[in-house]
This record gives structure tokens, C-alpha cells and sequence, in this order.
């Protein structure tokens, strides 16, 4: 896995693109966690950008990275034609505005002491959008459409909303600013399943009403297959497999995508449990494999993915894949 | 019962094509201090009848051993079917578990 490589990326329409991205953090003397390592991908105008991967493979580093919080180690992040890597704090300020993020523990990303009103008029406040009045009437038109009454929530603070209420005003106060793009880090991980079918519905209609381009980043595959349109594999700071939704899960080509499709229990006591579980844990980011990071743990691997790291290939249909082993037959899902 | 079939319909599948419109349960649940009279899923069960909102359904033996359920209509029960055919005419808004087993 391991993907470095480029042959992925579009060179029409993207909102963003993003190229060797590398994340590293120091953790004591010598020690460096090498979160993100040398990934580039793109997202179009109008697309959603699903990307998963374990816990721990550097996820949510790169949506955080995108906002430029904090700033990459190296590698551009190209938004709307400008690199976020090279302005200034106030420039910076001023496209973030245009990029907005959503996160997994919806009731904490609120103020607790603020009525969530408030919470969502602010960044029109800061930014000195429009009058008094104007603002207002956005930000209950804006209220309404995510499905939370706005005179309820000038007398209410997070903790009198359910967390799904909790996650849909995160998202009002997301969109206030009329963003092009929303990354939404693990929104519905935290919500019941009728919740996050409610949320995930939502967040389609808005992506239409408001023409939103979305990063949508979870560990749950169903999930992101449902409102991806392109979904990228990472493990361990590296992309494995990039691929449009239905396509990845059709033919799954990476032993590592397999392994995680393989991997999902389904809601069926009678289902067969005996495919291969992934072995082993996920090796440390301070000091990753050599070669294909996924080597250890792949069935598949050989002398040539212990020596040399493979490149995203294309698979034809705007499928692409890091494997010197690709998966003839992939996992079939019943 | 409806409520259990509502909440695995709303799971999304990887059978299912991306952007598959998810099944969501509408409303919320209820306030629990003054919880509704009857089944208290009734207010937002698409299969709820008159019965439902008046008494509250006792906990029964399913066929299979070791399941128990409280509903006056289960899922695969005559009235059940009915209103499931019912929602399938008219467009199924509602709790979309038609076809359920």
C-alpha cells in the first residue's frame, strides 16, 4: 500500500487538490510520528471525497491538515486555485471561511454556555456579513433547512438538543458562511443508526440545495460508500486504493480493502464468520515498514513489497491502486 | 416488531449502490415525561392503528424460541400487511420498511 504516485489525480474542475501531503509530529526527542506520508488526491466541484481507513491511518490528520490545522510539514493544498500553504494567518483566515469542518463529537463542538442561536450567528458577527436583520433571517432560513426551529434554539443551549440535533446545528453554523466545501470529520459515528440515516440524508439534500463539495471522512464502509461518490483507502499515512464508490466495492483491488470489506460484521447471526481476520495490529506510525507499509500484515506480500512501495496504478474506470499484488478476485458481498 | 425492522432498514448496506436514499425513523422519540399513551412507538410507527394508541402492548412469545416482542401488529401479521401494501400504493412515506419479513 503505500501509495505514493499521482496517476489518480484530475486535472478539470477540482475545488481542491492536494499533492505529497506529509504530516509529521514530534513526540519527544527523536521521536517523529509520521501521521501523513506523501499523499495527493483531488476533489471535483460538486463531489464527495469519502475517505476511511483504521483508526490511527491518518485520516483525520488530513482533513485537519486541508484546514491547515496545523500547517502540513510539506506537500501544497491547493483550494480554489490558491495554495493554503503559502498564506499569511489573516489570508488564511479569510479562506477558511470558504472551507468548513464538522466533527465526530457534535455536543462538544458547541459552547456550552452560548444559546446555540448564537453559536450559529457568530461567524456572520465576526465576519460583519450583511445587517442585523439580514443576518438573522440566513441564519433561521439556515436552521430550518437542517430541521432545528429557530426560536427553540435562541432559548437553548448544546446540552438541552440530542446529539443528532447537536450535529445538525453544527452544520447550520457550518454553512452560515456559505462555504464551497464542508470536511466532515466522522460526523455520524457518534449517532444511533435512524439518526445517522437522518443526518446522512441531510447532508445530501444540502450538498444539492447549497452546492456543497463535501470530504466526508469515517471508518464505517457503508457508510462512506452511500454518500461517496470517489472514495480513497488510507492505511498507515498512505493511500492504498482510490476509486469511484460503486466501483471500489465491486472490485475491490487492494488485499487491504478486501480485508476491511471482509471485516464488517453484518446485522445476521446466522452469517459465515470464517474469512480471515485482519492479523496483527496497526504497526507504528514512528517507525513504519519499509517498502509497502502494509507488508506485515498482508497475505500476499513478498521480498519485492518488503524492498519497494508500490505506486497508485490504474485498474481502468478511474480505479487506481498501490499493490504490487493486486486482488484478481475480490471479496463478494452477499 | 416495526420499531427493530425500522432501525436495520436504516443501516446503510454495501449491497446497496452509493447514494442509496436511507431509511430514517421520523420524529423523535418521546418525552418521557409525558410519554405516549398505548405502544409509545405508536405516534411514530407507520403501522400503528387505533388499538395501539389506547393500550400498551404486552411482551409475547414470538414463533422462534427466545424471541419475545410487544406489538399488537408485527411485522408479517395481517394487518401488518395490509398497511405495508397500503404504503406501497401510495408511495411508502412513512417508515419505509416495506418488504420486510
Amino acid at each position: 500500500m503505500a501509495g505514493t504516485g499521482k496517476a489518480h489525480l484530475r486535472d478539470v474542475d477540482n475545488v481542491l487538490r492536494v499533492e505529497d501531503l506529509v504530516v509529521e509530529f514530534h513526540a519527544g526527542r527523536n521521536v517523529t510520528v509520521k501521521a501523513v506520508s506523501g499523499i495527493s488526491f483531488d476533489v471535483r466541484r460538486g463531489e464527495t471525497l469519502g475517505i476511511v481507513g483504521e483508526s490511527g491511518c491518518g485520516k483525520s490528520t488530513t482533513g485537519r491538515a486541508v484546514m491547515q490545522i496545523p500547517k502540513p510539514t510539506s506537500g501544497t493544498v491547493v483550494f480554489e486555485g490558491r495554495d493554503l500553504t503559502g498564506l499569511s494567518s489573516s489570508e488564511l483566515r479569510e479562506a477558511r471561511t470558504k472551507v468548513q469542518m464538522i466533527f465526530q463529537d457534535p455536543i462538544s463542538s458547541l459552547n456550552p454556555r452560548r444559546t446555540v442561536y448564537e453559536s450559529v450567528l457568530e461567524p456572520l458577527e465576526i465576519w460583519g456579513r450583511g445587517t442585523r436583520d439580514e443576518r438573522e433571517t440566513l441564519v433561521d432560513d439556515i436552521l430550518e433547512s437542517v430541521g432545528i426551529d429557530p426560536e427553540r434554539a435562541k432559548e437553548s443551549r448544546p446540552h438541552q438538543f440530542s446529539g443528532g440535533q447537536c450535529q445538525r446545528i453544527s452544520i447550520a453554523r457550518a454553512l452560515v458562511l456559505d462555504p464551497t466545501m464542508i470536511i466532515c470529520d466522522e460526523p455520524v459515528s457518534a449517532l444511533d443508526v435512524s439518526v445517522q440515516a437522518q443526518v446522512l440524508n441531510l447532508l445530501e439534500d444540502l450538498k444539492v440545495k447549497y452546492g456543497l463539495t463535501l470530504m466526508f471522512i469515517a471508518h464505517d464502509l457503508a457508510v462512506v460508500k452511500n454518500v461517496s461518490d470517489r472514495v480513497a483507502v488510507m492505511y498507515l499515512g498512505k493511500l492504498c486504493e482510490v476509486a469511484p464508490s460503486d466501483d471500489l466495492y465491486a472490485r475491490a483491488a487492494h488485499p487491504y480493502t478486501n480485508v476491511l470489506l471482509k471485516s464488517i460484521p453484518e446485522p445476521d447471526p446466522f452469517a459465515d464468520h470464517s474469512v480471515a481476520d485482519l492479523v496483527g495490529e496497526l504497526p507504528s506510525p514512528v517507525n513504519p515498514p519499509s517498502g509497502c507499509r502494509f507488508h506485515t500484515r498482508c497475505p500476499y506480500a513478498d521480498d519485492l513489497c518488503v524492498r519497494e512501495e508500490p505506486q497508485l496504478q490504474p485498474m481502468g474506470d478511474g480505479h487506481f491502486v498501490a499493490c504490487h499484488h493486486p486482488v484478481a478476485t475480490p471479496v463478494t458481498l452477499s | 416488531m416495526p420499531y427493530t425492522k425500522a432501525l436495520m432498514k436504516s443501516i446503510p448496506k454495501l449491497t446497496d449502490p452509493s447514494h442509496t436514499r436511507l431509511a430514517s425513523i421520523p420524529g423523535r422519540p418521546p418525552d418521557l415525561v409525558h410519554p405516549p399513551e398505548g405502544c409509545r412507538f405508536a405516534p411514530r410507527c407507520a403501522y400503528a392503528r387505533d388499538k395501539c394508541r389506547q393500550e400498551e402492548p404486552p411482551l409475547v412469545q414470538a414463533d422462534h424460541p427466545d424471541h419475545l416482542y410487544a406489538c399488537w401488529y408485527p411485522v408479517g401479521s395481517p394487518e401488518f400487511q395490509e398497511r405495508d401494501a397500503e404504503l406501497e400504493r401510495t408511495g411508502g412515506v412513512a417508515v419505509g420498511i416495506a418488504g420486510a419479513s
